[in-house]
């Protein structure tokens, strides 16, 4: 602490030293501009992704748009930049960096420099999987879950050698990115907490990022374990996973070290998702979390099952029988905490003063929409309707209603509610307004059809429909889907113009609390200067929503305060 | 400001929705690309046929003109490969052959360049059925060099090949059917290469596929000929599946096909009766490493041991023509002047020991 | 929309099916009325002022998650039971069950390549390794009212057998032998699709799954695989209704 006020003390004395502008926006150490760096990376990539689903979608209502591997490349890297390279980059390395430090009064992340390391890497690894997208020999095509033997010979089975090669690398360099972002976030909430700011008085965003960082950091070691494996089998020929005569390795094995990881990955980004909805919701219906304990506690206790999870997606891929049953229980029984944590978010609304701003809207949908994501795990948890769900779209439809809702809207809910204290500046209410709405129609109209198709037996990952007489019939559907999915894409597209437009040209916002929001970082000015709160630091006295509280007469009180600092010792 | 924007959602989608939904009409059949390879041995034949004609038109003497251009004419078939540019110029070659009488010359004209009209459609139909379901054990390109045979072995430990309808591996570069073609010569009857799509090779790994529709097969077969050139000089012999007798299984005809089998047979085919081993024959193709180099080993196989290994189509009415047509490609040579009644008496013999052995080595395991 | 269902077994699948969905089809309909309900009662121009406490009557919300603790149990109870039947008792006990009842049963062994499935069947003497062996690509024709035991297994890289209007689906994985059983009940052909990316023709590896009646069966396994005239009557006959 003190050597923090040392440097601060050094930078308010001497003036500020004009850094060049490669120190300040291009290797920059300070959290906010690199959470802005994330978060800029993370909108191209999910350009590219989206465009990808557009044009394999375009595939399915029109056939013969792309060729058979490179739809099925286009899956692949369709499923995994949207789960590598944007949701966790915006919702961990951009909404976490940007706002950790200011919601827990802090100046910087503990590690200002590996923060900056962490973010090159990450930058790094996009422009590998790029680059491996465009290699000679193709992309790998053979899934976001690169089952071997598959993957493990892909010269023999996609003609795709280089190509996976450098896909696994990008990977491999992205978990690197996210393990040191994770050791800042855990390091910074826990040691670098204003006064007066105990644990059960984090805001809930602080949390979800906490254990989101310890979820990914316990759970990655054996996929990168079996990722080293598989990259063996395609560099030497090793048999880990490959199966040839007389040398039988074994492709479940990856299964379960991918799928080990896969499952608490899942809620490495579902937590900042809900941390966000939490924030947002208690802000713009002006009342507290419903029970503060109850969600940290069931949260806490969802991430410890989530380890226990994971061979639900392996039900009927060769696990014993009995094991299966195992793992059934215990996924139908990990909807317990989230409904519980569900429920409070919804009653969190009841009793306030509801006011719809688009990010309130966001995440009122984002909200509605990951209950139906929810619910619809059920028969997929449950082992006997996974015998027919598995690989069908009824995944599908699962997977996007849970995993679009917590990458694009509670992303853009985010977005909406912190723009003004990042960038000084104000979105247009009416556009936010009906971005809201178009975007929870077009995604609606592609992503609830999907259930009907997994109703029929729709398999998933295939290039068309036609081929098959009990689908020929829902072809219909598909149109459906992708003119949606057409649409959802413009309308972002749309969104991102404004969201440019608006940081250089919006209306201004000088008023540092737009929202009357209570967490500390409203206290500081829009946006923050480096080291956020000059030459002074922030002092937590209450609760993180201390809104309509208990009769008294003000609409909310902030969490702190912010307090001159006395003494700055001298460099 | 707020009505720019609105003004630009309205214009993108009122003119990018139907824009888009022009483009979805009725769904296209994904047709993949038609390689047909010109190979060396088409381009060799096009110019003997083509410097035949330019001999017998230097023996001509008189009609300069027409013979000059006759002359060119050859000279620009040799090159030329474009389907419909061939036919103007044999056309017009054929017709001014006639006209100064030489109809030998115009018939030569004809022979040049191969003109069995692949229907490009079908082929390429055809090669996309065909690497659904046959090139994980053919080969992408029906050359045989393929994932699914690198597991598969015979009894000697050998590897066991597709059939390569390319002619690639062949010694003399032919395509040979073992169980369809002639046993001097190449390819096969259409109608027999079908029967063995549909009904498969029992005792090989070749499996029968009865569900394919007439229209899938003639694309198959369409695709499989375009494979080698020569196809086209092919006159397909049609053979009938002979009936069998009715005393098919009798004891008499199985011992007079027990003698005759110890006249030549037992020379390869050993005393499978008493439990010999049959002795191994080479066979008419060159092996091959897995990046389809040649090497200058043939490939080798066990005469049929019956008993031990399943017939290749154990049916009495193919193994009848396997007697008498013989095997192509291999040394199994074909039988025809025995006489029908003859072969009848052996393959009695050869059903009879296949159930007796196996009975053998039931017990044998029983035990 | 589920696609019709011709085995005996595939009734156990489809009630875990239609009580999940439907359950939570139900729950879902009654968490937005509930967050209908307070979005419109609590929007700012009718409730200005926050109050200080939720609602007792919305508190009662909070029941919800019994609901879905007992909605929970009683879905792994019904799945797990399925499962039970379906995989969890071993093959050889069902065997033996299926012939002390007087049922009687075929064999298949199946193996997933790219791009189709080969179907090997025993022949008429049900016995696999002898002379009347044979393999079919993309057909498997099994006879009405009889058990159908498969040995599943792939060559290159792994398939996934999947039978919809018989409710069973496996993995076929090479290096592994998994199995999976099923009995239908009633002729037809039925589509086979595979469930598992293998490689660019994932989407086209469509077998038939042929029902035949008994006698039908009779006089194609008699012959088979050189009389194919059986299954192609049959096709007919199917056209023809």
């Amino acid at each position: 602490m003190s050597q923090v006020a040392s440097v601060v003390g050094h930078h308010l004395e001497s003036g500020e030293h004009e850094m060049s502008f490669i120190r300040k926006y291009i290797f920059s150490t300070d959290h906010k501009t690199i959470g802005k760096q994330y978060l800029l990376t993370g909108v191209v990539m999910a350009i590219f992704g989206g465009a990808l689903a557009i044009f394999f979608r375009i595939n399915l209502a029109n056939p013969g748009f792309l060729t058979d591997s490179q739809y099925n490349a286009f899956v692949t890297y369709h499923g995994a930049i949207m789960f590598f390279w944007v949701a966790m980059p915006i919702l961990l390395g951009g909404f976490g960096n940007m706002l950790i430090p200011l919601m827990i009064g802090a100046r910087d992340m503990a590690f200002p420099t590996l923060n900056m390391i962490s973010f090159w890497t990450f930058f790094l690894s996009s422009v590998v999987l790029v680059i491996s997208f465009f290699v000679p020999g193709g992309a790998f095509s053979g899934g976001w879950t690169v089952y071997p033997p598959l993957s493990a010979d892909p010269e023999r089975f996609l003609g795709a050698n280089l190509g996976t090669v450098l896909f696994l690398l990008a990977l491999a360099l992205e978990f690197a990115s996210m393990l040191m972002g994770g050791v800042n976030f855990i390091t910074t909430s826990l040691t670098l907490r204003a006064k007066g700011l105990s644990l059960m008085r984090l805001p809930i965003f602080v949390w979800m990022q906490v254990l989101a960082s310890l979820l990914f950091m316990f759970s990655v070691t054996p996929l990168i374990a079996g990722a080293i494996m598989l990259l063996l089998d395609i560099i030497l020929g090793t048999h880990f996973f490959r199966v040839e005569a007389g040398k039988v390795g074994d492709p479940i094995l990856w299964q379960h070290l991918f799928w080990f990881f896969g499952h608490p990955e899942v809620y490495v980004i579902l937590f900042p998702a809900l941390g966000i909805l939490f924030e947002v919701i208690t802000t713009f219906a002006r009342r507290p979390v419903f029970s503060y304990k109850l969600v940290v506690y069931a949260s806490i206790v969802a991430g410890i099952l989530s380890f226990l999870v994971w061979a639900h997606h392996q039900f009927v891929a060769g696990i014993n029988p009995l094991s299966a049953t195992g793992f059934s229980i215990t996924t139908v029984l990990i909807s317990v905490p989230f409904s519980m944590t569900l429920v409070a978010m919804g009653l969190t609304y009841a009793g306030g003063s509801i006011r719809f701003t688009p990010a309130m809207l966001f995440a009122t949908f984002a909200f509605a929409m990951f209950i139906i994501g929810g619910l619809t795990g059920l028969p997929l948890g449950a082992v006997a309707s996974d015998i027919y769900f598995h690989d069908t779209y009824f995944v599908v439809g699962h997977f996007h209603y849970t995993v679009f809702t917590i990458a694009v809207l509670s992303t853009i809910a985010g977005v909406y509610h912190w723009f003004p204290k990042m960038f000084g500046r104000r979105i247009n209410d009416t556009f936010g307004k009906i971005h809201a709405w178009l975007t929870l129609i077009f995604y609606n109209g592609f992503a609830f059809p999907a259930f009907f198709l997994g109703m029929a037996g729709h398999p998933r990952r295939y290039a068309t429909a036609l081929e098959f007489g009990f689908l020929q019939k829902y072809q219909w559907i598909h149109e459906l889907m992708t003119i949606s999915s057409i649409l959802l894409l413009a309308t972002q597209i749309i969104f991102l113009i404004v969201f440019f437009y608006s940081i250089f040209a919006g209306k201004e916002e000088t008023e540092p609390n737009p929202w009357k929001s209570t967490t500390l970082e409203w206290l500081a000015p829009s946006p923050p200067p480096h080291l956020n709160w000059g030459a002074f630091t922030p002092v937590v006295e209450r609760g993180p929503y201390e809104y309509a509280s208990n009769g008294k007469d003000v609409d909310f009180i902030p969490q702190g305060r912010l307090v001159k600092i006395e003494h700055m010792q001298k460099a | 400001m707020k009505g720019i924007l609105i003004g630009i959602l309205v214009v993108v989608f009122s003119i990018g929705v139907p824009a888009l939904y022009r483009n979805f009409g009725e769904p296209k059949y994904p047709v993949s690309e038609v390689r047909v390879d010109n190979s060396e041995i088409e381009k060799k034949y096009r110019e003997s046929v083509v410097s035949e004609i330019l001999n017998k038109l230097s023996e001509l003497d008189g009609n300069e003109e027409v013979v000059n251009r006759l002359k060119n004419l050859a000279e620009r078939l040799k090159e030329n490969l474009l389907l419909d540019e061939n036919n103007k110029l044999v056309n017009e070659a054929k017709s001014l052959s006639s006209d100064i009488g030489r109809e030998d010359i115009a018939n030569l004209f004809d022979k040049v360049f191969i003109r069995y009209e692949y229907n490009p459609e079908k082929v390429s139909y055809g090669k996309k059925l065909f690497e659904n379901w046959c090139a994980t054990c053919h080969g992408r390109e029906g050359d045989s060099l393929a994932i699914t045979p690198e597991g598969l072995k015979d009894s000697l430990g050998h590897a066991i090949y597709a059939r390569d309808f390319t002619g690639k591996y062949h010694r003399e570069g032919k395509v040979v059917f073992k169980f369809a073609s002639e046993f001097v010569g190449e390819f096969a009857s259409d109608e027999e290469i079908k029967r063995i799509i549909i009904e498969g090779l029992p005792g090989t790994p070749m499996p029968g596929f009865p569900m394919l529709e007439e229209k899938e097969l003639d694309a198959i077969l369409e695709f499989i000929k375009s494979l080698n050139p020569r196809w086209k000089f092919y006159e397909p012999k049609k053979v009938d599946l002979p009936t069998p007798p009715s005393d098919l299984m009798s004891d008499e005809r199985i011992e007079r096909g027990r003698k005759q089998f110890q006249t030549v047979c037992v020379a390869c085919h050993k005393n499978v009766e008493n439990g010999e081993e049959p002795i191994e024959q080479p066979l008419a193709w060159y092996k091959f490493d897995k990046s389809g180099r040649k090497s200058d080993e043939f490939q080798s196989v066990r005469s049929r041991w019956f008993g031990k290994e399943p017939l290749r189509r154990g049916k009495p009415e193919y193994v009848f023509l396997t007697i008498k047509r013989g095997i192509a490609g291999s040394t199994m040579t074909p039988w025809a002047h025995l006489g029908d009644e003859t072969i009848w008496d052996l393959v009695s013999y050869v059903l009879y020991i296949e159930n007796k052995n196996l009975n053998a080595e039931k017990e044998k395991g029983g035990e | 929309m589920l696609p019709i269902d011709i085995s005996e077994h595939g009734y156990l699948v489809d009630r875990v099916i239609k009580f999940s969905v439907g359950g939570g089809v139900i729950i879902g309909i009654v968490s937005f009325a509930i967050l209908f309900y307070i979005l419109w009662r609590f929007r700012r121009s009718k409730n200005p002022t926050p109050l200080s406490d939720v609602p007792p009557l919305l508190k009662k919300v909070v029941y919800i998650d019994f609901v879905m603790i007992i909605f929970d149990l009683i879905l792994l109870f019904v799945s797990t039971y399925a499962w039970f039947i379906f995989f969890i008792r071993p093959v050889e006990k069902i065997k033996k069950e299926v012939v002390d009842k007087g049922e009687k049963f075929v064999e298949v062994k199946v193996i997933g390549r790219q791009f189709f499935w080969t179907f090997e069947y025993p022949g008429k003497d049900g016995k696999f390794g002898t002379p009347d062996d044979f393999t079919l690509g993309n057909v498997l024709v099994v006879p009405e009212n009889h058990y159908v035991f498969v040995k599943l297994t792939a060559a290159d890289v792994i398939h996934s057998l999947f039978i919809p209007n018989v409710r069973v689906k496996y993995d076929a994985i090479p290096g592994k032998e998994t199995h999976l059983w099923f009995k239908p009940t009633k002729s037809g052909k039925y589509e086979i699709a595979c469930a598992e990316i293998c490689g660019e023709m994932h989407y086209r590896m469509k077998a038939y799954l042929v029902v035949l009646s008994e006698e039908d069966y009779k006089k194609w396994i008699e012959n088979a695989p050189y009389e194919v005239s059986v299954l192609k009557d049959f096709e007919e006959k199917i056209a023809k209704k």
